[in-house]
């Protein structure tokens, strides 16, 4: 299977933040999801991957080539959305569209403008006028308009309401209709990638903690909630992260067969959400510092 | 090349509604001092491109430049290559002016063209030092920066006053359009490229690897 | 054709897809030779991921159900209800032999193994 996106060993140091030797291939034709805290190095990570800053060490290939020597090539074949608005304020929508279809070979006039329709864009309103939720939109008009065989979206969610979420969702499942196709999504809110997500990036602190398939996670992790009388010191160093009150305990446990072994008959085991993968494996990474 | 044409004119697009004010700036002139009319083209072309220097780097502007597909050196080039346009624009905006001076009595003298494209070529030269310390600075130090640069304009009008005895050679090619001594000339031109060049060398090397 | 997910009932998702077509193909609902959606439509129909819905066809592809073909997509099989049954035999048969290499560990007698299936057995009726 070939990959889209190759870090290999990357590191950037910032003052009290650093990415640790990063290597990861991204797969062609799958949604992957990137996931952690806030803080965890995501957006790093991505505008590392467009180009945006430039990594200390390492290097990183998209589509197979450098993406210092070929940035240009390669940002006009990716769609980027992001959670920040990066587009001129004082200009209308349609003056902005505008401004960015002559940089791209592939633009799609009817494309964007069943798009805008879609979506609800007022051509002749400024983009500052816009809230959160249309900038982003106006974004993904964009990106899906040049008919890029990448979309990288950095917490693309952040500012949309439940329904337009799903229906974007929706739009990211047609996109990859085409197996050349490949989404790279970063999110905190996992219940987004729970559904559609094929991969998903966990990183914490700078460190990846997994590259997987979805479809294998919920093999290898297992949710176990009991009472506190299960717990002993040789059991409780077999949780990637723990959480206990006075009624009893929850805690993930990243080798499910023996996980349901032992507490199959004694606790309530369960197939944890991203979610909670993300919660207690955070939480227990604190715990160990 | 494309690429460069759709950022000038993205350039064009962002700082049409400033350019409006230049109007009441041309008519204000016109009354006031009309007989100075060589130097004021100096102004709207710099006062053009720091505005559309400020607004590419106010919000997250630079982020949207720099996921273009276009390479960095082309962005930095683009924004030199506006310089011509500009200038062009100030030079018609100028010559429009003075034709209405004319027409309306205030001017009576013929077109001082030497002066004029003079003062249109030292743009260019003053845009050299503008650049560079914009990519420099970034968002942080572009305030300051324009304060600064809109003083070293001011500075540059009062000097064409006192070119007679700084440049008496240049102050003699203006007034009768005699060459005295060629070689000065070609250094003079020379320096000229070669100071422009070189604002270009050193804003591409701070641009080329900044993080956005 | 439907098939209709659920996200909270703990079966996985793959075994969902899995049961529900079989279980169309087994009562005739589906016949031979009839195109099943591609994997990518039939995630984004379903709105989950692309390797559920592949690893779904895989299984479906080794119990002999679908054929996929290269460029095509995939369709249910030429096979007949007889053969289909005789495959899904034969799987239950290698899980009773599972079944028996792991009581005979635990030196477990043929009649013990027999009284638990019967209890087990009865137990699911009810």
């Amino acid at each position: 299977m070939s990959t889209v996106i190759e870090l290999n060993h990357v590191t950037k140091s910032y003052d009290r933040f650093e990415l640790k030797d990063i290597s990861l291939p991204i797969k062609e034709g799958y949604i992957t999801g990137l996931i952690g805290p806030n803080g965890a190095g995501k957006t790093s990570m991505i505008k590392m991957i467009m180009g945006l800053i430039s990594q200390d060490q390492g290097d990183i290939r998209v589509f197979g080539q450098n993406n210092h020597h070929e940035q240009a090539a390669i940002r006009g074949r990716i769609g980027y959305v992001s959670d920040e608005s990066f587009y001129y304020e004082n200009v209308t929508v349609k003056q902005m569209k505008n401004i960015i279809a002559p940089f791209y070979p592939g633009w799609d006039n009817d494309t964007y403008l069943r798009f805008q329709e879609q979506f609800k864009l007022s051509p002749g309103k400024r983009i500052k006028d816009l809230s959160k939720g249309m900038k982003i939109k106006f974004s993904l008009a964009v990106a899906l308009s040049h008919g890029a065989d990448l979309l990288i979206m950095d917490e693309p969610t952040s500012g949309l309401d439940p329904i337009f979420r799903r229906e974007m969702l929706e739009l990211l499942s047609e996109h990859i209709q085409d197996e050349k196709k490949s989404i790279l999504f970063s999110t905190h809110n996992t219940t987004d990638l729970d559904r559609i997500a094929d991969y998903i990036v966990f990183i914490n602190e700078g460190r990846i903690i997994f590259n997987e398939m979805k479809e294998s996670l919920s093999e290898r992790y297992l949710l176990v909630k009991g009472g506190k009388e299960l717990l002993d010191r040789d059991v409780r160093q077999w949780f990637v992260g723990l959480r206990e009150n006075g009624l009893g305990f929850e805690g993930l446990i990243s080798n499910r067969a023996e996980g349901e072994r032992y507490f199959r008959d004694t606790a309530i085991c369960e197939t944890p959400t991203l979610e909670e993968i993300m919660y207690y494996t955070v939480k227990g990474d604190e715990a160990h510092a | 090349m494309h690429n460069s044409i759709a950022l000038i004119r993205k350039d064009f697009i962002l700082t049409r509604k400033f350019a409006l004010l230049l109007i009441p700036y041309f008519v204000l002139m016109l009354y006031s001092n009309a007989q100075a009319y060589t130097v004021f083209s100096l102004l709207p072309a710099l006062l053009l491109l720091i505005n559309a220097c400020t607004i590419d780097m106010q919000h997250n502007n630079q982020k949207f430049l720099a996921t273009l597909p276009v390479p960095r050196q082309q962005l930095i080039q683009a924004k030199y290559m506006t310089i011509i346009p500009l200038s062009l624009f100030s030079l018609i905006c100028t010559l429009i002016m003075y034709w209405i001076a004319v027409t309306l009595g205030k001017l009576d003298d013929p077109l001082r063209w030497r002066e004029l494209g003079l003062i249109t070529a030292v743009i260019p030269l003053l845009a050299s030092f503008y650049l560079p310390l914009y990519y420099w600075l970034g968002q942080k130090g572009m305030q300051f920066v324009n304060v600064v640069f809109m003083m070293v304009i001011m500075l540059s009008f009062t000097t064409f006053g006192s070119l007679n005895k700084e440049f008496p050679a240049l102050a003699q090619w203006v007034q009768n359009g005699k060459i005295e001594n060629m070689l000065l000339l070609v250094i003079g031109v020379l320096a000229y490229l070669i100071i422009i060049y070189a604002s270009y060398l050193i804003s591409s090397r701070i641009y080329m690897h900044k993080d956005i | 054709m439907n098939i209709v997910i659920s996200s909270t009932s703990g079966e996985p998702i793959y075994a969902q897809i899995v049961g529900q077509v079989r279980q169309m193909i087994l009562q005739g609902e589906l016949l031979s030779g009839t195109p099943l959606p591609s994997i990518r439509l039939l995630a984004k129909e379903l709105q989950i991921s692309v390797i559920t819905t592949k690893r779904a066809y895989e299984e479906l592809e080794r119990e002999g159900l679908i054929n996929s073909i290269v460029g095509k997509g995939s369709f249910v099989s030429g096979a007949d209800q007889e053969y289909i049954r005789e495959q899904r035999l034969r799987m239950v048969e290698g899980k009773l032999k599972e079944i028996i290499d792991e009581s005979r560990q635990l030196g477990m007698e043929y009649a013990e193994l027999a009284e638990m299936l019967k209890l087990l057995y009865e137990e699911e009726q009810e």
